[in-house]
Parts: structure tokens; sequence; C-alpha cells
């Protein structure tokens, strides 16, 4: 073996990757070259010298770096849950934000008018009279709320303009409203009643469909009121219209065959009608499922403008919103282009109100 | 822990890192020559490594898998050139800090001006040379681990390994004469 061949075995001596018969080659070699030892021992002192070089480290943090590159959103929630919430925060904001959910949910409820009406079930209840109330004062007062009810009679010519336009743009309210002066009307005509009848149990109070004013029912229904006019009076007592809309038509004799021939179709029921000069105000109670269908029918019959979808600003743009169907009168158009309050459309049009209340139970 | 972290445990993942990032680092170090640059490179073989976690069939060591995208990142960042200023700047220092050394023992002077020589003759080593040398001498990978993480053969690597060697020893004996 000579000098460059051990010289190039040098690495592989320091690594014992020598076969042993090369190993002892290599060793006699070297006893007999000094060059070749000189050179092995600075070859080994090479090695020595990298082999104790420091090893190089990473710097702080540099596992926190890699985590948080890795791992971008856990990160994100080990700081939050470390540092900005810990548990003794947690808790008690997750309670009140749980809260605040609940109440929330609650406001959306009562405050939207879908969701309500949607939670409304005004199926058969079990009829509790209404407390007769105590004659005095307020009973007169009441009877006199009565007496002047604008809405379902014409406007007589005593009445200014304006109570009989504010009384037919009431805002949906209204409906509550006019039946809580029915519910005193009626009882009013209770009160009446029952001092000509000294044996009048509690049914006496209960409201006749289509009571009006302080004109008396008939004795008869105020001793025997059948179960289903109960349930009409309860409905009316608590639940205000659903639906308030206006139908405005060519012809009202046509209009209200074709009205009742529709009634009939959608299995709706007529608990209230009042006739005046040019209005009909009908109050009826319709299924819910069948109230689309009730819709397209009015859509049939005239120009159906329900109040809760229009929501006109004031009375003379409803009346505008009619003048532009054609209904009423060239006066009566000139009127509203005027702004200034409009008499009663008489000439062409006939003006129906149609109280509608949709039940979520078919009767 | 080879499941675990098949099963994207951060936790397993981040023992990963605890276990292996002073070598990768080194490993990145000796190679680029800088801290910002190793620094950067190691973050990125482990970012390479969590995101190649699911391919990773497990036929070769985890610690070869590693050491395979260390080199193979380094050398691809030595190639483009983006190290050598940071490099050069470095050796500069590093220079500047073995003529003013500020005091201290003479053998603590010599062992830093060894120091800084080797250094100085591993940053001058040619990179395919400089990474088998590196991986041997100061990570103690086995020829066979040093072939799998370069795909070399094991003759390649030896001979590598013995040039590299020599080279040093060479250098060394210049500073040390």
């Amino acid at each position: 073996m000579i000098c460059d061949e051990v010289r190039a075995l040098f690495s592989d001596v320091a690594d014992a990757r020598l076969a042993p018969g090369e190993k002892e080659a290599w060793d006699a070699h070297l006893t007999t070259c000094a060059e070749c030892r000189d050179e092995w021992a600075s070859f080994g002192l090479t090695l020595d010298l990298l082999h104790s070089l420091p090893r190089q480290r990473a710097s702080i943090g540099f596992v926190e770096r890699v985590m948080a590159a890795a791992y971008p959103e856990a990160r994100f929630r080990r700081i939050a849950r470390r540092r900005f919430v810990p548990l003794r925060l947690k808790l008690p904001l997750q309670a009140a934000a749980l809260v605040l959910v609940v109440m929330g949910a609650g406001y959306l409820v009562q405050r939207t008018a879908e969701l309500q009406l949607a939670m409304r079930d005004v199926g058969p209840q079990p009829y509790a009279p209404p407390t007769p109330p105590a004659p005095g004062p307020e009973t007169a007062a009441s009877v006199e709320t009565a007496t002047s009810r604008p809405e379902p009679v014409a406007p007589s010519p005593g009445v200014p303009k304006e109570d009989a336009l504010s009384a037919r743009a009431k805002p949906r309210s209204k409906g509550r409203t006019d039946l809580k002066k029915a519910a005193s009307e009626t009882t009013a005509g209770s009160v009446q009643t029952k001092a000509e009848t000294p044996q009048g149990d509690a049914s006496e109070a209960i409201p006749a469909p289509g009571a009006q004013g302080l004109e008396a029912p008939p004795s008869s229904r105020t001793i025997e009121v059948s179960r289903f006019e109960r349930e009409l009076s309860a409905l009316r007592a608590a639940v205000e219209p659903a639906v308030v809309g206006w139908l405005a038509v060519e012809d009202r004799d046509t209009a209200e065959r074709a009205l009742a021939g529709l009634v009939n179709q959608v299995g709706a029921t007529e608990f209230g009608r009042q006739a005046a000069q040019v209005r009909l105000v009908l109050e009826l109670n319709i299924p819910r499922v069948q109230y689309l269908g009730f819709t397209r029918g009015l859509a049939g019959i005239g120009s159906w403008m329900p109040r809760d979808r229009l929501m006109p600003p004031s009375l003379e743009a409803l009346f505008t919103r009619i003048v532009s169907t054609g209904v009423v009168s060239t006066d009566a158009r000139e009127s509203a282009h005027d702004q200034t309050p409009l008499e009663e459309p008489v000439d062409t049009g006939v003006l129906m109100q149609v109280y509608v209340i949709v039940r979520s139970q078919a009767r | 822990m080879l499941d675990r972290l098949r099963a994207g445990d951060p936790r397993a993942f981040e023992d990963l890192v605890l276990a292996y990032q002073h070598r990768v680092f080194a490993v990145a170090y000796r190679m680029l020559g800088s801290r910002a640059e190793a620094e950067e490179a190691a973050q990125e073989v482990f970012l390479r490594v969590h995101r190649g976690l699911a391919a990773f069939r497990g036929e070769a060591k985890l610690s070869t898998w590693l050491f395979a995208i260390t080199s193979r990142l380094c050398l691809s960042c030595l190639a483009s050139g983006t190290a050598q200023m940071e490099r050069a700047r470095e050796s500069e220092m590093a220079l500047a800090n073995l003529a003013n050394p500020g005091g201290g023992a003479p053998e603590q002077l010599e062992r830093l001006e060894t120091e800084a020589a080797l250094h100085q003759a591993i940053a001058e080593l040619p990179a395919e040379r400089r990474i088998v040398v590196i991986l041997r001498d100061l990570e103690g990978l086995a020829y066979e681990e040093i072939a799998d993480s370069l795909g070399l053969t094991l003759g390649t690597v030896r001979s590598r390994l013995h040039r590299a060697r020599m080279e040093l020893k060479k250098r060394l004996e210049k500073v040390l004469a």
C-alpha cells in the first residue's frame, strides 16, 4: 500500500469502515511512513476540532414562531385564552351573552309582526266571560266613546272632515281599539239588558255579533248565546285584526256577491258586517292556510290594498293610490292632487273596508 | 409519535419541533452562515414537514426526512445567492470580534481563533461537500442516512466527505501553523 492509498483511506479509518484486511495493511504502512503518520495526526486533529465545535442553537421563541405559523388559529385561541380571556372572565361573559341572546330573541318575537302572527294560536279556547264593569262614570264614558265611534258609519254632516279622515287613517292598532270599543258598546248594552233581565247570568255580558251602539240585543240572545257566537265574541275581544285592508270596487252589489262566494270558497267566517252609505265594513275570520287564496280572490274582485303592506303615511296618500286605479271620481282625484281633505268617493266607486283575521285553525 | 403527527396532533408537532429545532438550525447555520437566514430556513423546514406529514410514508427515519428537507432547502438557498450577502457580513463581524476580543485568557482566545478559522474553512467549502461534512461530523449522521438525505450513493458520500475533510485539514494547517 503506497502513501496516496493510505491517505485516501483516512476517513474510512476514522469512521471504522475499513475491512479487517485493509486495516492491517493500512496500519503496517503507517508504522513505517513518518509523513503519513504526521498527515494522519493532522487529519485526526481536524476531526477533533470539527467534533468539538459548539452546537449552534436556535433562538428563544423559535418553537412558538413555528407553531404560530403552522397553526395560526390555534395560536390566536391560545393567546386569547391565556392572556385576554381567563376563565374567571370567560364564564360570566358567556353567561351574559346567553342572556342577551335570549332577551334579543324575545324582543324580536314581540316586535316582529310576522313572528307574532306565527306564534299566535287562537284556536278554540275555554270561554272566559268578561268582567262586567262597575256602573259609574267609567261606564258612561265607555258609552260615550261607543256612540262617537266614526269607523263603521258614514261620516255625518256634523262630523268634521278631519275626524272622519283620521278615523279611517288609524294605524294598525286601530283594530284592537275598535274591538275594545265594541266591547265597551256591548258592555253598555249588557248593562242595559241586565236591568231588563234580572235573572241574567255571566253570558249576558257577551257581545252579540254586529252589535252596534247602545242598541240592546234581543233578549233571547242575552239569555241563550250559541257556542259559536260565544267563540266569535271571545275572538273579537281577544284578537286584533291580523290584516286590515281596503277593497276598492266598481260595483258594490257585484262585489258583495263575489265576496260572499269567496268567503264560502276559502272556508272563512263572517262575524261582523256594518253597512254604510258608501262603505261596507266586513269582518272575516279566515283559516291561515287559505289566506293566500283569499287575497288572490280579492284581487279578482277589486283593488285590494292590505294596510299592513301599503302603510300609507297619510290618508291623502291612500286616496291617491286609489285614484290611480281609476276608482273614484275625477273630482276626488283633483282634490287629492291639491292635497286638500277628500270628500267621500260617492260618484263612481265604492270602498269596502274589509277586516280580516287570520286564524291558525280552520273553523 | 408518527401516528400522532399524521393525525394532525399539534402537541406531537410541537414535540417534533422541540426535539429537532437546534439540529435543523445548526445545519442551516453552518450551510448558510447567517443566523437570520438559518432561522428563516429552519422555520420553513418545519412548515414543509407540517404540510408533508400526510404524505410521509415512514419508509425512512423521521430525522433523515428532516435533514433531507433541510439540506435541499439550504442548497437551493445557496444556489439562488440569497444568503451570500448576509453570510459575508456575519463573517466580517466574526473576524472583527477576533481582532478585538475584549480581554480573556490566552487559551480562550486561541480557542476562539481556532473556531473562527474552522467556521471560515467550512464556509469556504463547496456546498455539496460542506453539507456532507456537516451532516457527518457535526450532526453525526451515518453514511447511509446522508446518502438517503441527499439522494447520493454511498460511494459519492464517502468521496465527498473525505475530500471535504482533507480540504479542512489543509486550511486549518495554514491557520494553525
